[in-house]
């Protein structure tokens, strides 16, 4: 029972609170955003097509680091386990992984992939 | 609401700066009772300083629309303002006091300016489609006056969606009354098009030598400020502002001192905006062909400037970094030719911007070729950085409210 008036006068205080901060607002802000106010700030210009688009991220500079970074250590951990079993075997295998990784990650570099911004 | 508790503190001000306005600009970012914004939305006053071209007068009500009501509107040297607004005009002098005036009459509500554009969109919405958007799929039609954007191949071989834009003429960051056309497909520049005005400060007859050095090295250093805010150091940019109302050859090593650290201005503008040695050269921007290495210089033909021992130019590569450092050597200069010039009066000099022999036309022209050809292809972000190492006149160190360089 106490859980429930617990729960109950949360919710009201949640209620309370809410209306409390849009009345003192005083205003319902959607209703007054003009249309200057909508656009883009750019200056005073206008553009002359829609935002409504598909924006080119450019995500392949990003997937090639992420596999260069992440996707080793998917293949790190099972290799870790079985390291001492297989001995100087899977010090090869995993260097020739390493070594073809990092051309990606040297290309990646190459691309401005790595640039801060 | 624009008020809010903050605005107890520093008066958030948007600039917006036409030519001979780039003083005030210095001189409110030395303030610290004032804080200049990048955007409207952000301001409580929005401050014109410059004259105002024609066509640039209604991009200015829109920006004048987008502060915030309650706002206000302050004129430093305004010259062509539109007939909508009432600005309360103010001197250099006495535009600090006038700004925390006009914002304390805002917090008390005893102060705004009306809407002068209509609330709503004068374009209907004309959509057809399952969402209103114009035409089947995401394709066709112009929603609101305004085509959907369309496919086009881009540089890396990808088809995608190109937005077009205008920034400018009243955006921070770009020269004075710069205007970019860009095709956007993410955030690469895949067609720019830039346009720089075509006024600006103009020769009076004879001028003092040491009047047009010191002009030099405040417009250089002005420069340097706009540069450094848009590259997001803003506290340097403060300390430059300051430098440039009042440039001394120890405030110049200092910055120069400061900015050749490691993790600084440099790490934004190394290999920005190249230009080649050929680009530069002739086009009627004698600073920027010295900064590769061109002498080109009115001064080595003035004999105004006999015995005072000009510096030869020095090639700092054709980047933004190099831009910036030609502008901190050539104003340490201008303030030792400054010093040793005494009376001695020139009147063909070779301006901060450019020989006085080349009309401000034919070196917009010039200029925004250059711009263009520097900006095409870039990411959006070095690209503004590049517009801001390339400056014009309107940009310099010229008094509001007068076009001539003072004699």
């Amino acid at each position: 029972m106490t859980t429930l008036i617990t729960i109950f006068l949360v919710l009201g205080l949640s209620v309370l609170f809410t209306a409390g901060l849009r009345t003192a607002s005083g205003t319902d802000l959607a209703d007054h955003i003009t249309n200057p106010q909508q656009r883009p700030v750019l200056g005073g210009s206008d553009p002359k097509t829609h935002a409504w688009q598909r924006f080119h991220v450019r995500y392949y500079t990003m997937t090639l680091v992420f596999v260069a970074f992440e996707m080793e250590m998917m293949f790190m951990y099972p290799w870790a386990i079985v390291y001492r079993a297989l001995g100087i075997k899977a010090l090869v295998e995993m260097g020739v992984f390493l070594v073809i990784l990092s051309l990606g990650i040297l290309y990646a570099w190459r691309e401005g992939g790595l640039g801060w911004q | 609401m624009a008020v809010t508790w903050t605005s107890a503190g520093p008066v958030p001000v948007f600039v917006a700066t036409g030519a001979g306005g780039a003083a005030v600009r210095h001189a409110l970012r030395a303030a610290d009772e004032v804080d200049l914004v990048r955007s409207p939305r952000r301001a409580c006053v929005l401050l014109v300083a410059g004259d105002v071209p024609t066509g640039d007068r209604s991009p200015l009500l829109q920006v004048h629309d987008q502060v915030p009501r309650p706002r206000g509107v302050v004129a430093v040297g305004a010259r062509g303002m539109p007939a909508e607004l009432a600005p309360i005009t103010s001197s250099l002098g006495g535009l600090v006091a006038t700004i925390l005036e006009v914002g304390s009459q805002i917090l008390v509500g005893e102060h705004d300016s009306d809407d002068v554009l209509p609330a709503t969109n004068p374009v209907e919405w004309r959509g057809v489609g399952p969402n209103g958007q114009g035409g089947e799929g995401m394709m066709g039609g112009v929603p609101y006056g305004r085509a959907m954007a369309m496919t086009a191949e881009g540089s890396d071989g990808l088809t995608l969606d190109r937005l077009y834009l205008t920034l400018g003429p009243w955006l921070p960051g770009l020269p004075s009354g710069c205007r970019l056309e860009v095709g956007l497909q993410g955030d690469v520049l895949e067609e720019a098009s830039v346009a720089y005005p075509t006024t600006g400060p103009t020769l009076a007859g004879q001028v003092r030598v040491a009047s047009v050095e010191q002009l030099r090295a405040r417009t250089l250093l002005g420069w340097l400020a706009d540069l450094t805010d848009t590259a997001g150091l803003p506290a340097l940019a403060r300390r430059v502002s300051r430098l440039a109302l009042d440039p001394t050859p120890e405030g110049v090593d200092a910055v120069r001192r400061r900015l050749d650290r490691r993790w600084g201005l440099p790490v934004a503008t190394d290999g920005v905006g190249h230009l080649e040695r050929d680009d530069v050269t002739g086009c009627g921007l004698g600073w920027l062909a010295r900064s590769r290495g061109v002498d080109e210089d009115a001064r080595r033909d003035d004999r105004a400037y006999d015995g005072l021992e000009l510096a030869a130019p020095t090639d700092r590569g054709g980047d933004v970094t190099g831009r910036w450092r030609t502008w901190l050597d050539e104003a340490a200069e201008a303030l030792r030719l400054a010093e040793a010039a005494e009376d001695r009066t020139t009147d063909r000099p070779e301006l901060p911007w450019g020989s006085a022999a080349v009309t401000v036309e034919d070196r917009a022209v010039a200029h925004a070729a250059l711009a263009t050809r520097a900006v095409s292809g870039a990411e959006l972000g070095r690209a503004v950085l590049t517009l801001a190492s390339l400056p014009s006149a309107c940009d310099a160190d010229v008094a509001a409210s007068r076009a001539e360089v003072p004699a």
